[in-house]
């Protein structure tokens, strides 16, 4: 089974999206969570996670997100999760993450989120 | 037997033949010339029988030497023999070496000696053999046999033999070229055998005088001539040894220099791959780099994975202080520039070159460096350095030198990596092993029977050596029964411990409350801060309570419970509100999580599982889905739960065909009867 993941970073103002493609999984949670450490070490901790584009998501994948949310809310940042599919929306409010995580419909509504609290 | 045999013939045939030689001259006084037309005879077959001695001759071990010290010794003994006979013979003026018997005895052992020193000599001629050296000694060979046949028959003509005798001295001088065992020879070796070629030339000069005066033409005249034109040969080639040492002599000592580095750089490959810890072996690089490049310094750094620089991996001469003020980018300085060009960097005068003045600001008594790239595969993966004290510390043998240890280190380190790698997956493997069998353990080994209604089954299959899943069942009492399902994020040995964690807590949590969400509330604050940030748990914990027919239960962040009800052919997903355990300190973990309950009654089927079964793919990354599961356990509703379990696994399976697992398979079939 050939599994990959797709990412890229979009940066804007002091926002930086990490566009996630493909299958977020054991297997390729290594690659996310660089990415993810790329961000927090050239002080981008404004971070949306576009799923727009992912297949699939294990705990793995949301252990990478649980796994940095303490160090970029300490620096005052957020994580905030959009445009996933309803499958994968399932898997996030299965494990409850809505109540920990903002997550929103669209793009450019996690763009003014982020806006408006600062 | 037939080897005894056939030494015999070599030594009796020579023999006999001289023996009837010697039988005819005395009875018949051939050699005189009275038995006129058969003269001729006799010295073909006196020249028979000498040739004859040559293969006896050549199987005797102590005149074939292997070294070349010892062909010269045998040498010398020949011509000093010689001498000794001469002296005898001239001296002591035996009557007997006068007579018939005198002569005859003299020809013969003056053969043997010549074909003795020839054998030296075609064995040194050899010493590289190659097809023409063959060719060309052959032909001497051949030219000397020819031509004291010749002569034994001919008038005795001395210019007539003169002029015949330039094709065997011709090729004599030819043959005298072939002198590349000098070449081979130590400092020592090549002045002892200077000092016995000079011997050798000395007395060989007189040989031919010597030849005169032993009269060996009163014997027979080919056997005069092969002994002169011998002799002759062994002279000449001793003349030429004797210039080629004398030339070779100014590169005695670079050539043993040479040697000797040659054999410690085999000296060292040898133990460098024998020693397979790595951090040994880089010691032991560069200790043996600077001992053998007579450097103060040498040191060893090698490419870290993702990085910008080189480590330091050991180093020799150098004190604490400069090892930690070294800096070796991959992009910067010598490191860098060895590290772009692939090739060896070298300064002879460090102060004086742009790239290496930096140098002094970590150590000033550096004078001259060489850096070598060890490279695997056409990548850098570390660089070789020596220094000296001293300007221009480094000749081009040096730099060569090197440049061939780095081979053989290069491989040396490759492979203390690789067994560095097996071990720790070794001991991976072992560390799995275990956490698989305490795993094994942790599962439950059979399921109970809570009541004669409550049909139970359950299975579990870890995609890996270790999974994430877990379920278990705790019998409270005798009216109730705990259920557990879960999966604990990341797999491997990590998951096993907060699987046993949990078991433990359960267990007793289970004991003390009785509500679900109390329990899961106690577990979720007891794990926070205890788990990797990384991990959480979903579990969903169920009690049944077999005397009221009634499951309270409450889900933190699990799978929900698939409830069908065959009376009314509905599926309710039973999802109360919940988040995973360890993923919040406690009081939103307890804000959100509910509890419910549900009345069991008969003709109902509860399905707990894991995401393992609903994400199983297929080749196309479909996966098996909530829904079909539905479709599979409303099919197999009248079977036991057991068999339903058999029938919907296999269902899985043939989801997958050749798929891997990708994910651990759980669950848990309650039908009520």
């Amino acid at each position: 089974m050939q599994t990959d993941i797709k990412m890229n970073i979009v940066e804007k103002d002091e926002i930086a999206t990490l566009h996630v493609g493909g299958y977020l999984d054991a297997h390729t949670a290594s690659k996310f969570e660089s990415k993810i450490q790329e961000l927090i070490q050239s002080e981008k901790y404004n971070i949306i996670l576009n799923f727009a584009n992912l297949e699939y998501i294990s705990s793995a994948g949301l252990g990478v997100i649980m796994g940095n949310i303490e160090d970029i809310r300490n620096h005052d940042g957020d994580i905030k999760l959009t445009e996933m599919s309803d499958k994968i929306y399932r898997v996030f409010d299965l494990v409850g993450f809505p109540s920990l995580y903002e997550i929103y419909k669209t793009q450019e509504e996690t763009e003014s989120s982020f806006g408006s609290k600062s | 037997m037939t080897i005894f045999r056939k030494n015999l013939l070599l030594i009796f045939l020579p023999v006999g033949v001289f023996l009837l030689v010697y039988i005819g001259d005395t009875l018949f006084y051939i050699h005189t010339g009275v038995v006129e037309g058969l003269s001729w005879l006799r010295e073909i077959l006196l020249f028979g029988a000498i040739a004859g001695f040559v293969p006896m001759l050549s199987s005797i071990k102590i005149l074939r030497p292997a070294d070349t010290t010892g062909k010269f010794r045998v040498l010398l003994f020949t011509v000093l023999l010689f001498f000794g006979l001469s002296y005898i013979r001239r001296v002591m003026i035996l009557p007997a070496f006068s007579s018939v018997t005198g002569y005859a005895i003299t020809s013969i052992l003056y053969s043997l000696l010549s074909i003795i020193a020839l054998i030296q000599i075609r064995d040194l001629i050899y010493f590289k053999r190659r097809k023409s050296t063959a060719r060309v000694f052959s032909l001497l060979v051949i030219s000397i046999a020819l031509v004291s046949i010749y002569g034994g028959l001919s008038s005795r003509d001395f210019q007539q033999m003169l002029n015949v005798a330039t094709i065997p001295i011709g090729l004599s001088l030819f043959n005298s070229f072939r002198v590349s065992w000098i070449a081979y020879l130590s400092k020592k070796q090549k002045y002892q055998i200077l000092l016995v070629s000079l011997i050798i030339v000395a007395f060989s000069a007189m040989l031919q005088d010597l030849v005169n005066g032993s009269a060996i033409y009163e014997y027979s005249y080919s056997v005069e001539i092969f002994v002169r034109l011998s002799t002759g040969f062994i002279s000449i080639y001793m003349a030429f040894a004797l210039v080629g040492l004398l030339l070779h002599l100014p590169t005695a000592t670079l050539f043993d220099k040479k040697i000797r580095e040659i054999e410690s750089l085999q000296r060292l490959s040898r133990s460098v791959s024998s020693v397979l810890d790595f951090d040994k072996l880089a010691e032991m690089i560069s200790e043996f780099t600077a001992e053998y490049s007579n450097s103060q310094y040498s040191w060893l750094v090698l490419t870290e994975e993702d990085s910008n620089h080189f480590y330091l991996s050991s180093s020799f001469g150098l004190t604490q202080e400069q090892q930690k003020n070294m800096n070796f980018s991959k992009t910067e300085g010598t490191s860098g520039a060895i590290f772009d060009s692939k090739q060896p960097y070298i300064a002879q005068d460090v102060s004086r070159e742009k790239g290496t003045r930096h140098l002094s600001s970590w150590n000033s008594e550096v004078r001259s460096l060489v850096g070598y790239p060890l490279i695997s595969e056409s990548n850098v993966i570390g660089i070789l350095y020596a220094a000296k004290n001293e300007e221009y510390g480094f000749d081009n043998d040096d730099i060569d030198m090197l440049g061939a240890f780095t081979n053989h280190i290069v491989i040396a380190l490759e492979n203390a990596k690789l067994v560095k790698k097996s071990l720790d997956k070794e001991r991976l493997e072992h560390e799995l092993r275990l956490a698989h069998e305490v795993q094994l353990n942790l599962l439950p080994k059979e399921v109970p029977v809570p009541s004669d209604s409550i049909d139970l089954a359950a299975a579990s299959m870890p995609a890996h050596e270790v999974g994430g899943d877990y379920f278990d069942f705790i019998e409270i009492d005798d009216d109730r029964l705990g259920m557990v399902i879960g999966d604990v994020s990341g797999k491997g040995t990590s998951a096993a411990f907060y699987m046993a964690e949990i078991k433990g807590m359960i267990q007793a949590y289970s004991r003390i409350y009785d509500s679900p969400l109390k329990i899961l509330s106690d577990v979720n604050r007891a794990l926070h801060g205890n788990m990797d940030s990384r991990s959480f748990i979903s579990l969903t914990y169920a009690v049944i309570d077999t005397k009221n027919n009634i499951m309270k239960y409450a889900r933190a962040g699990h799978m929900p419970i698939l409830y069908y009800s065959k009376s009314k052919d509905e599926w309710i997903d039973l999802e109360p509100k919940g988040i995973g355990l360890g993923m919040d300190k406690g009081d939103i973990f307890d804000n959100i999580i509910e509890e419910k309950e549900q009345k069991l009654k008969s003709g109902e089927l509860y399905y707990f599982f894991t995401d393992g079964v609903s994400d199983a793919m297929d080749e196309n990354q479909k996966e098996f889905g909530e829904d079909r599961i539905k479709i599979s356990l409303k099919n197999y509703f009248d079977f036991s739960s057991e068999e339903i379990k058999a029938k919907l696994i296999s269902d899985i399976w043939n989801h997958m065909g050749n798929q891997p697992v990708h994910d651990d398979i759980t669950m848990i079939i309650m039908k009520i009867k």
